[in-house]
């Protein structure tokens, strides 16, 4: 018997996953750096790694995400909207809408009862809205973006950061920073301007609940918080919110064997 | 500024008289064996006018935008020249970021539709021919009639703005027609005569013969598998716009209607793979791109009908010619609320069994996109699926391939493709 494998190569982050008897067996996370293929050869060899098989023993693999058409070795590409569904289906059937908020896009997906999707919409256009518009904040702030949820979460007044593009959103917290705001309301004002940009653009198809948050920035507490607040729902967050796309991709490789 | 179309430009009004005859255009679209029957009329045709525009007198020509109905043009024995379809064609030759640079020289701000900012660049570099007239509609967007107005007021030559009322009813199609027959005296008066009306009813009716044509060709599209390749019929929308009112629409509506029958008795429709269906709105790039590969040839999804190649008009009467014109232009589904235009896709929906709708968003354009949110509510409740693709139709600096792929690669899945 094979397992089968997915690996959703995103612009920031590549994971491969894969699955024994519907289940998932292993997984890894690593970031993508400049060459897509050699991240999807390495995120594979390190999920079989963990897994303690060889390579001979998977397949199909179905490779998924911005780098899809770079993973030559996989039976087939599947966009990520297609395996941010079925994945999140597989985790949370009950679940109606995933958002999903990577290193350089966000979107917003309307799954179906069956794990299909009904609808999409999607920023790739620009980075007010995604990973990397943490990224840039955090970096002016001079604060690890990991930490910037928690520290988020102490604030009692979030600063207001009305700038939806992120150069002029930078100016904005740079000139915060120098006004001596509380760096934990300034941390809330970055999230909460995340939360409205892709609020705005959940609400474009119609915010259907259940609602799940996947892709790394879900891992940030600070913006769980401020899009719960913006969409007026709980959201569910995966144990572990990367690897849905890859497990996505791994369900519909299992469908094809 | 040098532009790369300078050469060409000059080789073409170098030929233009030669091209002008009709028997030189017809020799010019037979060489291009390859094209289906109607395609060698749409080519032979544009050999022609192109021949015309660039070869006949200042004083015969005259540029509107694309709703002025071409029937009132020819009727009146002018030749029309929309510069919007012009940019368009040129597009396709690469050279629309030369004129949209040219135009941003020039102040032209940067929101504006770009077929009128590529236009004004053209009309700037001098490559559009020469006219003795100029004539708009305030309708569906206003630019068109700003940007005639402005080359008429440099040119010191006439401009005739006809205003477009905003709902159908027999007073405003009344106000229309007066309107309508304004013009048509202004334009003959710049030739120094009155408008000879027989020369419309002629007009009137090849508009007449065509419609029917195309309304059998559009029927037989309905037909499964789809017998066309809808993106070709999105390439010709441009076209179609010159076509009504002149004898080369009724030879384009014929050759269609005549292949489409042949393909079908033959079973040899032009896509032979044919997966989801797709019902097309709004415009397309018109520069070179691998969205319709990607979709016909690697996806197998079929366009089965495009919004604008729809017949939405009832035939003119030749006895009331500026009365049915302005009947034809008030019935367009764009016109008005904004439901006319969904009611007209969702029954195109139905009609040719589509499985989803794709809208290109064109930058700048709010006619097309202004109700988006309503058309997307609309469609959802009946079940009918609906991709937005944003993109410009003619800056291709405006396009980003991979973004436009994801989108249509996941529409596709969604609508059971490979899944
Ligand atoms: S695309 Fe829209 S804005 Fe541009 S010419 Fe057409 S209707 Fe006007």
């Amino acid at each position: 018997m094979k397992y089968p494998v997915g690996i959703d190569v995103g612009s920031a982050s590549a994971e491969a996953l894969i699955l024994k008897d519907g289940k998932i067996l292993a997984y890894s996370i690593l970031e993508t750096g400049a060459n897509s293929r050699k991240a999807a050869e390495k995120a594979l060899e390190e999920a079989l790694e963990k897994a303690k098989i060889s390579r001979a023993e998977v397949g199909p693999i179905v490779a998924t995400g911005y780098g899809r058409i770079s993973v030559d070795f996989a039976s087939r590409q599947v966009t990520e909207i297609s395996c941010y569904a079925r994945g999140i289906h597989f985790l949370y059937p009950e679940v109606r809408m995933v958002i999903d908020i990577g290193g350089q896009d966000s979107k917003a997906i309307l799954v179906g009862k069956n794990g299909r999707v009904l609808d999409f919409v999607m920023n790739d256009k620009c980075a007010a809205g995604t990973g990397r518009f943490l990224e840039v904040m955090a970096r002016v702030m001079e604060v690890d973006v990991e930490k910037l949820g928690e520290i988020s979460l102490r604030s009692r007044n979030p600063a207001e950061i009305s700038s939806t593009c992120t150069v002029f959103a930078e100016s904005e917290v740079v000139s915060l920073i120098a006004r001596g705001v509380p760096v934990e309301d300034i941390a809330a004002g970055i999230h909460k301007a995340i939360a409205r940009r892709v609020g705005a653009m959940a609400k474009r198809i119609g915010v259907t609940p259940p609602v799940a948050f996947a892709g790394g920035v879900a891992k940030n507490v600070g913006v769980v918080k401020a899009l719960e607040e913006e969409l007026g729902v709980k959201l569910i967050v995966p144990e572990e919110p990367q690897i849905v796309g890859a497990l996505g991709a791994a369900l519909l490789a299992s469908e094809e064997g | 500024m040098r532009f790369k179309a300078d050469r060409a430009f000059r080789c073409l009004k170098l030929l233009a008289p030669i091209l002008s005859n009709p028997q030189v255009a017809r020799l010019a679209a037979l060489l291009n064996s390859s094209g289906s029957p109607h395609e060698r009329v749409a080519q032979e045709f544009s050999v022609r006018l192109a021949g015309l525009l660039y070869s006949s007198p200042p004083e015969r020509i005259v540029w509107a935008n694309i709703l002025v109905p071409s029937e009132l043009i020819w009727g009146l024995g002018f030749i029309p020249f929309y510069p919007e379809i012009a940019a368009a064609t040129i597009a396709r030759f690469g050279l629309a970021p030369e004129a949209l640079r040219l135009a941003d020289e020039l102040g032209v701000p940067r929101d504006l539709c770009s077929f009128h900012r590529a236009a004004i660049g053209f009309a700037e570099a001098g490559f559009f021919p020469k006219a003795g007239a100029f004539v708009a509609v305030n309708y569906p967007c206003w630019t068109a009639a700003v940007f005639l107005s402005w080359e008429a007021f440099r040119h010191n030559l006439p401009f005739y703005l006809i205003d477009m009322p905003s709902d159908f009813t027999e007073d405003s199609a009344h106000y229309l027609a007066y309107s309508l027959e304004e013009v048509a005296q202004g334009l003959a008066s710049t030739r120094g005569n009155r408008y000879y009306i027989r020369g419309i009813e002629k007009a009137l009716r090849l508009s007449n013969e065509a419609r029917s044509l195309a309304l059998e060709a559009t029927e037989m599209r309905k037909f499964i598998p789809s017998p066309l390749k809808g993106s070709k019929m999105i390439g010709h929308l441009g076209l179609i716009a010159y076509l009504f009112g002149s004898p080369y629409g009724v030879a384009y509506y014929r050759a269609m209607r005549d292949y489409i029958r042949r393909i079908i008795a033959e079973s040899r429709p032009e896509q032979e793979k044919q997966g989801a269906r797709l019902y097309w709105m709004h415009l397309k790039p018109f520069y070179s791109t691998t969205l319709f590969h990607l979709v016909e040839d690697e996806k197998k999804a079929v366009i089965v009908f495009e919004e604008h190649s729809s017949v939405w008009w009832e035939p003119l009467v030749e006895g009331e010619p500026f009365l049915s014109l302005a009947r034809k232009m008030l019935s367009h589904p764009s016109l008005g609320p904004t439901e006319g235009r969904i009611a007209r896709a969702l029954a195109d929906v139905q009609a040719f069994k589509a499985d989803g709708v794709i809208h290109f968003n064109h930058w700048g354009c709010r006619q097309s996109q202004g109700a988006i949110a309503l058309l997307r509510r609309r469609l959802r409740g009946e079940g009918v699926p609906l991709l937005e693709l944003e993109g410009d139709c003619i800056d291709e600096n405006g396009y980003q391939e991979g973004q436009i792929r994801v989108r249509m690669e996941a529409f596709l899945e969604s609508l059971g493709g490979g899944l």
